[in-house]
């Protein structure tokens, strides 16, 4: 098992909550997002999900109580997407990948160089707690998810001017779904949809990254990224990220085992006024978030449920769950 | 159209003027708002640059009315004091140029900015100015004034210099030139000269101190005093005239028009204005290297075509003064509006009928009285073109498209005015090519009936002055015009003229043509003297507007309805079988209606005198080609007139030829002696007048047997004489003379003797054909001579060939009467010689005459001595012996 860098446990004990969560998240984006060259992508994708794992056991162990700071130290996506829409006065798309974690950052970055994008940041910003669909597109200002379909949102929210919209359709569909109105928000289903599909045992991360890989480096996705860049800038950024659970080691304790169970069944947070579990460190925390009070699953623990755990599951506490990757770029030959 | 909107500002149906305003767009518009409407032209960028940090010159924006000065100067003022939204705009359109030296454009911050329109007067003098919006102008302006007598008139340098310390300024003012030429510069009131004075001291600061103020102002032209000073210190120009300044004022014009015409992706235009280009590239014969650049231009400037962006700038509004950028922009939202749909607005598009088609905001901001009086030509143009065709939706589809796409390429100076009908097509083409000869029936449609459209070369231009002939042939076409049936007598006396030559004066025939309703009232029109009963001895010659499919049908009853007398003197001619009527075959009406106005208005120009020859000099080739056959009447049946034959035949001749060679077929096929003498011979049995007979011959025969044509009364006279002549008749001539031949008398010489005798008119009546046998005589009856075959008519062409037949001698049939004429008792033939001494040629004639040798005396062996002449006098000699005759010849040569 690797270890984090001893410079930075270091610099994590030492530094301020602020430059803890940055150190963490560079750390998570450094580990998960630089091209990748081999051929296995599975194994390569599973490679990086342990490597980001030390953090992940700081977080749960030494460092839990930096998650209590979580909500003013990190740069949160929709805060970052706010601002940034405001930044330009029009010209802007955002494309949202529901479900889209650093793991899958690589291709998107690699993609765009490739295809004579130019990148203008890439970086990784947080997700809502709990980290799922509604908190993000509440912090957004539309209620739900669906509120953006078929451009449904009213003008309340923060990205104002969009036309909005919501789909889990092929790309090629989506391409022609984007008109010529100055400012997109298209909010898309994928991986969400797939992460829930394939979480069942035995298919997981593996399978998942195959496919990300095949979606991807896909000429329809790259039409629909060159339909957005049409004389916009693009922001492609994801709601949450998700847990590899599959890799995940079971609870040992009985006891926690029964707790996480009864706490959480096979998911990794519940909301409600909940007192933490009485172990230290502890195996669960509850945060004040937007949303309300919620308990949720510390780190890389995973439990024995009905019907199986899901070895794919977000809405924990854990790095690849809560990290996402805020990806700015624009297509020169379209100005 | 791939939903590109318009913005804001554009979209309500009364266009506001597009002139930014320095003081409301810096006041009311919040900096990100008001700069994405800008776009970043090199000028623009240019005075951004020269006012950036490190910079330090003032700033002069030069350029006429309409140009975008006012905007610029916005654009500086947001950039001084928000540079933060500047930044964000530069970076933004960074991407869209993929020009990464914007983001890296130095902007200058925390200066204190004071913008001001000197054209609102709100102040008497700069310093006024510069001195209340100062944060520390309060201060100075008291120590000015508190130098008592010292102060100068103008603040001074160090004053000046002590005010922008305190803050540093960027002086921003718009409309420097119209406040300066308008200070007033006397004696008393030198203002102009103090502000000339100000505006020195306030360009040496800016050059000396740019860390202090920056100074920008916009003049219209190089010519004012105020220019000149700061000229004096070396500014930096922004003139608009830079070598994208093109290109940029498409694209800021694009930019500033619609929300997102950025977010159409070029695909997306290719394929929808696919049809026009590739039109475009075939009409325009554009080789294919330059394709790809031509499409490049029509994907850039979409959802306008280039060529009406080039016609726009470069001749409408270029020609016209007009405030060039500022009025492209209204003229082209206009259009937009209006044309939004179109998959490419072109030319077309301009509507002439429609004063929301940008149309109204051309003329306006041209205000030029050439145009508008052009476009009202062509309004009455294109009223003239619906009038003038039927069904103006298939015959002329196009019509406002193409009119109004020639009006504008119209409008320009020079040898470019006016458009190839190439373009016109171009023009016109949407999203479906249009058919190359539809296209081509379409534009002669148009041109024809428009009296304004002049063809240039090859190129059509609309001018003010009109076409004589496309307003003769527009004119002509309009049936209203001709309610009076003018045209309709101009048709039929052309027709008049065609056959027998000018009105009058015709001798043999007379050419009538009958009107529209021939068939029922065919007489109605004509004055009395040219009905039937008014008509003289001339052949009539009767012309029938259309031909009948069954000419017996319809010509016997109408001989028998419309002709009283003389029906079988008349002849009918025939149109070519299948041609419709010529008074309802539009073509020759509207030739003939050409010929009335251009002889009515050949008074105003000489240009229509021409075109009178011409026109009329057409409908006459046509006309003399129409009629190509003639009628006349076989047999008659009076009782069932419907079975009347006639003899259609062809005649083979044109125009004024026509009557003769018709009379010359009748004479010599279808009229037959036999039957004429067999008539004669009738009426001298029954001791007819020649009257009667003649009036006879004029009438049909009854019973169904064939008519005899009637030759007109001299042939027919003559041939009765003829038969006189020959000894088949004699005629008492009025009780006076009795014409008979003699026994000593030959045809020749009783034809001869005869051929006067018969008078005409009353006469006749009292002149009778009797049986020869009738006639006493003092020499006793010649029994009627044996008769030639054919007769003995010399005089008529058609017995020509058997004339020289006797006279070659196949005489035995026409022995002559034997010399010495009177013996009753045999026909020996005695010899008598006859000789004579040497004498004259002119001698030589008189013996003969004397021996009574005349024309019908045989002589035999003649000989003719002569003991001495010259070879070219036996030249001539022979030269003029008779042909036919085989003459002897010896001589004796003398040789040297």
């Amino acid at each position: 098992m690797t270890t984090l860098p001893l410079d930075l446990l270091r610099k994590l004990q030492a530094d301020t909550p602020d430059e803890a969560w940055r150190e963490l998240f560079a750390f998570a984006w450094e580990t998960c997002c630089r091209e990748i060259t081999s051929t296995g992508v599975a194994g390569e994708v599973s490679r990086r999900d342990r490597a980001v794992a030390p953090a992940d056991l700081f977080l749960a162990t030494a460092g839990w109580d930096l998650w209590s700071s979580y909500y003013h130290s990190v740069s949160r996506t929709a805060d970052r997407l706010a601002a940034w829409w405001g930044s330009i006065s029009s010209g802007r798309a955002v494309l949202i990948l529901d479900g889209l974690s650093l793991r899958e950052a690589p291709w998107l970055i690699c993609g765009a160089t490739e295809r004579g994008y130019v990148v203008h940041s890439a970086e990784a910003t947080g997700a809502e707690l709990p980290a799922d669909t509604n908190p993000f597109a509440r912090a957004l200002g539309f209620g739900q998810r669906s509120a953006l379909e078929n451009n449904g949102a009213s003008n309340a929210h923060r990205l104002p001017g969009a036309r909005t919209d919501s789909v889990d359709l092929p790309w090629r569909e989506c391409v022609d779904l984007v008109d010529a109105s100055p400012d997109w928000v298209l909010w898309h289903h994928w991986p969400d949809e797939r992460i829930h599909d394939l979480s069942s045992p035995g298919r997981g991360l593996a399978v998942l990254a195959k496919e990300a890989a095949a979606q991807l480096t896909d000429n329809d996705f790259w039409a629909l990224i060159e339909r957005l860049t049409t004389g916009r800038r693009l922001v492609i950024t994801g709601d949450h990220g998700y847990a590899a659970t599959g890799l995940f080691p079971d609870a040992s304790d009985h006891k926690q085992t029964q707790h996480l169970k009864s706490r959480f069944r096979s998911g990794r947070s519940a909301s409600g006024e909940l007192s933490p579990g009485d172990w230290v460190p502890p195996i669960d925390v509850v945060l004040d978030t937007p949303s309300g009070s919620h308990a949720f699953a510390l780190g890389r623990r995973k439990w024995k449920s009905q019907g199986g755990y899901p070895t794919l599951a977000h809405g924990g506490l854990s790095l690849l769950e809560v990290v996402v990757p805020f990806i700015e770029l624009s297509r020169p030959s379209g100005g | 159209m791939l939903q590109l909107t318009l913005r804001e500002e554009f979209r309500g149906r009364r266009l506001k003027g597009t002139a930014i305003d320095l003081a409301n767009s810096t006041k009311q518009v919040a900096a990100s708002d008001f700069l994405e409407i800008t776009y970043p032209s090199a000028d623009a960028l240019a005075s951004i640059e020269a006012t950036g940090s490190g910079s330090g010159r003032p700033l002069v924006l030069i350029g006429e009315r309409g140009q975008g000065k006012s905007h610029l100067m916005a654009m500086l003022h947001h950039s001084f004091t928000d540079a933060g939204a500047t930044r964000n705009w530069l970076v933004t359109w960074t991407d869209r140029l993929g020009n990464s030296k914007l983001a890296e454009l130095p902007l200058r911050d925390g200066m204190h900015v004071i913008s001001e329109s000197l054209h609102r007067q709100s102040y008497k003098f700069l310093w006024d100015l510069v001195f209340e919006r100062h944060p520390h102008g309060a201060e100075v302006r008291g120590m000015w004034r508190g130098l008592g007598e010292k102060k100068t008139d103008v603040p001074s340098y160090d004053l000046l210099l002590e005010l922008f310390e305190h803050t540093p300024t960027a002086l921003v003012l718009d409309e420097f030139q119209t406040w300066y030429d308008g200070l007033m510069d006397t004696k008393q009131h030198p203002w102009r000269a103090w502000a000339f004075n100000f505006v020195q001291v306030l360009s040496e600061i800016a050059k000396e101190r740019p860390d202090l103020l920056v100074l920008v102002v916009s003049v219209r032209n190089g010519n004012t005093d105020a220019f000149q000073q700061i000229q004096r210190v070396g500014p930096i120009l922004v003139d608009f005239k830079g070598p994208t300044a093109k290109q940029d004022r498409q694209k800021l014009l694009l930019h500033r028009l619609f929300v997102n015409r950025m977010q159409i992706s070029d695909a997306h235009i290719e394929t929808l204005i696919d049809a026009h280009v590739s039109e475009d590239l075939r009409l325009r014969q554009i080789p294919s290297s330059e394709h790809s650049r031509v499409w490049r231009e029509f994907v850039q400037s979409w959802p306008f075509a280039p060529h009406l962006m080039q016609l726009l700038e470069d001749q409408v509004l270029v020609a016209t003064q007009a405030q060039e950028t500022r009025d492209l922009i209204r003229i082209v939202a206009d259009l937009f509006k209006r044309h939004g749909n179109s998959p490419v607005i072109t030319a077309a598009d301009f509507r002439l009928d429609d004063e929301k088609s940008g149309i109204a905001a051309l003329l306006d901001s041209v205000s030029n009285q050439h145009h508008a009086n052009l476009r009202e030509k062509a309004q009455r143009n294109l009223s003239a073109v619906l009038n003038a065709v039927k069904s103006p939706d298939w015959e002329v589809p196009h019509l406002p498209g193409i009119v109004g796409a020639l009006w504008l390429r119209s409008l320009s100076v020079g040898n470019m005015a006016g458009a190839e009908p190439a373009m016109l097509q171009v023009d016109i083409t949407r999203d479906r090519p249009i058919d190359d000869n539809a296209f081509q029936a379409e534009l002669t449609t148009i041109v024809e009936n428009s009296f304004n459209i002049h063809q240039d070369g090859s190129r059509l231009v609309f001018r003010e002055e009109e076409n004589p002939q496309a307003r003769l042939i527009a004119s002509a076409r309009n049936d209203k015009l001709f309610d009076d049936g003018s045209d309709i007598d101009q048709l039929a006396k052309e027709v008049r003229y065609v056959i027998s030559g000018q009105e009058g004066v015709s001798k043999a025939f007379r050419v009538v043509v009958l009107p529209e309703n021939w068939s029922f009232a065919p007489w109605d029109a004509f004055e009395h003297g040219d009905k039937p009963g008014g008509w003289d001895e001339r052949l009539p010659l009767l012309v029938l507007p259309v031909s009948p499919d069954e000419t017996g049908s319809a010509l016997g009853p109408w001989l028998r309805d419309h002709l009283q007398t003389r029906r079988n003197a008349v002849r009918f001619l025939l149109p070519q079988a299948g041609s419709t009527n010529i008074y309802q075959d539009r073509d020759l009406l509207v030739l003939a209606r050409a010929v009335v106005l251009a002889e009515q208005w050949k008074t105003q120009s000489p240009e229509y005198r021409k075109l009178f020859v011409k026109y009329e000099r057409e409908l006459r080739d046509i006309l003399s080609k129409r009629f190509d056959r003639f009628a006349i009447l076989d047999t008659w049946n009076y009782q069932e007139p419907a079975r009347c034959t006639f003899h259609v035949e062809s005649h083979r001749e044109q125009g004024a030829q026509i009557p003769a060679v018709i009379d010359k077929h009748i004479r010599t096929n279808l009229f037959i002696p036999e039957d004429f003498e067999a008539l004669v011979r009738v009426a001298s049995g029954n001791n007819d007048s020649i009257g009667k007979l003649l009036r006879e011959l004029q009438e049909p025969r009854p019973g169904g047997e064939p008519c005899i044509p009637w030759l007109g009364e001299t042939l027919m006279k003559e041939r009765i004489i003829r038969l006189c002549a020959q000894g088949e008749i004699a005629i008492n001539v009025r009780g006076m003379e009795h014409l008979q031949i003699r026994a000593d008398e030959s045809e020749e010489t009783a034809w001869m003797r005869m051929r006067a005798k018969l008078g005409t008119g009353k006469h006749l009546d009292e002149t009778y054909v009797l049986r020869p046998q009738a006639m006493p005589h003092a020499e006793g009856m010649s029994e009627p001579l044996p008769r030639s075959e054919g007769g003995a008519c010399e005089d008529s062409p058609e017995y020509g060939e058997q004339t020289t037949e006797n006279e070659n001698g196949a005489a035995g049939k026409m022995s002559p009467t034997p010399v010495g004429s009177g013996s009753i008792f045999g026909d020996d033939t005695e010899l008598v010689p006859h000789v004579s001494g040497v004498t004259s040629a002119l001698n030589l004639l008189g013996k003969v005459e004397s021996w009574g040798i005349n024309t019908g005396t045989q002589v035999q062996d003649m000989a003719l001595r002569v003991s001495s002449l010259t070879g070219a006098q036996l030249n001539q000699l022979l030269r003029v012996l008779p042909d036919g005759i085989a003459y002897e010849l010896s001589l004796n040569k003398e040789e040297k």
